[in-house]
């Protein structure tokens, strides 16, 4: 397709431009909508999004348009292209954090998908109080109720 | 890249209900310490619904037990059941809302599959082993809570707190006109076990061959799936109201869909009752898994008259499994043991 040489510019939240091509950009399905509602004009704002981030995630949407594109797509493109996903989101926390929030944003579903396991698998063998911290969440229980709702699922704490 | 200065991000908790439905359910158990929000989110049947490990059948075969899961692909998964000293040879199957009961020939285990809990329950030794039968856990109605669930065999009462079997005084009664269920499995609802006697049905079996299954809908209403032999239509009746104990003859019941579809097969393979198929309505949605007549379990999705997918699960390899719908919980098993594989290292 000739339109696939299209190239569209995402603005970052510090005004900065990645030039994309269109097939790119409508990975985000944000954007995918924007061009259905004849938004053409070829710079779209991502005001949301800081300019590390909307650059990994350009990277994410590039990688998985390239591997689908390639004609009789093979085992072997799948293999590369779980690599890829998971070499690309071994980041720390705070990163995960903002990917989870741009992929949810821009509607880029495989990206959110990959980045809530990734979290899912790090907080996983966690104590309560370590996943608290990570979600800043506050412990609304009184040490009495933790103490209960704790002795009730006694055995998923045993090592 | 100097730009971004750390700031610490936060989720929102939509996203954070999005990650903890990536979480496996044994760590979702320990972190209902976190926060009261948490806790009550992990009992929610939507979010449990919507997990990544969830699943909607149980198959059994002679050596294997599989979940299937319909997101909509349908992914088949082996699952374990260990019982220490005893083969798992299933040879009856029940939902039991948060449970499924696997019966065997010395007695039956109840499961909760997903935390891999279960508990062994043994058969009452003054009944002969062939008409040892579980159907169904109920819970003592004067004392609603989890430490008292009774388990309803075919009428004995097997107390949990005691580990004893009691008689049940009911008996089949007779004479009357109307069609009551043939389906041989109890339905709990709410933890209150219905039997064949207590609720009658808007239509009967005119066929050996005929589908007729009763399960709960909604919650607290029931559904009744019922399908003609010869003409293969489907119907699906549910209970207009809640049902309560105290009335189960009273219930009126209303046609919720019904459904021709050309070539559809018949859903009951053969004329014995074991084969009756499992299904689930979700929303407009009606999943039904059955046996085929040489014994492959297939899948089949519904829809408005539609039928959208038909999928043979073909790493169920031995034919004729056993199958019930079952919706995973995070509820422990009273009492329950787990099988500790990863603790001998």
């Amino acid at each position: 397709m000739s339109e696939s040489n299209k190239k569209i510019s995402l603005i970052s939240s510090e005004g900065e431009a990645f030039e994309v091509s269109e097939a790119v950009a409508r990975e985000f399905e944000i954007v995918a909508h924007m061009l259905e509602d004849g938004c053409s004009g070829s710079s779209i704002p991502i005001t949301t999004v800081d300019s590390n981030i909307l650059g990994k995630v350009i990277e994410y949407c590039t990688k998985h348009v390239e591997v689908g594109n390639v004609e009789g797509n093979s085992e072997k493109a799948e293999k590369d292209l779980e690599e890829f996903d998971k070499r690309f989101i071994a980041v720390e926390m705070n990163t995960l954090f903002s990917l989870i929030l741009a992929a949810n944003y821009l509607n880029v579903k495989g990206l959110l998908n990959i980045g809530c396991q990734k979290v899912a698998d790090t907080i996983k063998d966690m104590k309560p109080e370590e996943v608290r911290s990570i979600f800043n969440i506050e412990n609304d229980y009184t040490p009495a109720e933790e103490e209960v709702v704790r002795k009730e699922n006694e055995w998923a704490f045993q090592p | 890249m100097d730009s971004t200065k750390t700031k610490k991000e936060q989720l929102p908790w939509e996203l954070i209900e999005e990650v903890l439905s990536h979480v496996p359910p044994r760590s979702l158990v320990r972190f209902r310490t976190v926060c009261k929000r948490w806790n009550t989110l992990f009992n929610d049947k939507t979010f449990i619904n919507n997990h990544t490990w969830t699943f909607r059948f149980i198959l059994t075969t002679k050596s294997k037990i599989y979940s299937v899961s319909i997101n909509p692909k349908i992914v088949v998964r082996e699952l374990t059941l260990d019982i220490p000293g005893i083969q798992p040879e299933i040879k009856h199957l029940v939902d039991c809302n948060e449970f499924l009961l696997c019966c065997m020939d010395k007695g039956a285990s109840v499961w909760n599959p997903w935390l891999n809990l279960s508990r062994w329950i043994k058969a009452d030794v003054s009944e002969p082993s062939s008409r040892f039968r579980i159907d169904g856990i109920g819970y003592d109605t004067d004392n609603h809570n989890n430490n008292n669930n009774n388990m309803i065999a075919w009428w004995g009462i097997h107390d949990f707190a005691s580990e004893e079997w009691k008689d049940l005084e009911v008996e089949p009664s007779q004479g009357d006109k109307e069609p009551f269920l043939l389906t041989k499995s109890g339905v709990s609802l709410n933890g209150n076990l219905f039997s064949d006697l207590l609720c009658y049905l808007p239509c009967g079996m005119n066929h050996p061959r005929d589908a007729l299954v009763l399960r709960v809908f909604r919650g607290d209403r029931f559904s009744l799936l019922k399908q003609c032999h010869v003409t293969k239509k489907i119907e699906i009746w549910v209970t207009k109201n809640m049902i309560s104990v105290e009335d189960g003859n009273d219930v009126v019941w209303m046609n919720f869909m019904t459904l021709s579809i050309p070539n559809f097969p018949g859903l009951v393979p053969n004329k014995y009752s074991y084969s009756q198929p499992s299904y689930f309505i979700q929303h407009k949605r009606l999943v039904m898994c059955s046996c085929d007549e040489t014994g492959k379990p297939w899948i089949y999705v519904v829809e408005e008259n539609k039928l959208i997918s038909k999928v043979h699960m073909s790493s169920v390899v031995d034919p004729w499994p056993l199958h019930c719908t079952y919706f995973p919980s995070l509820v422990p098993v009273p009492g329950g043991r787990r099988k500790e594989a990863e603790l001998h290292v």
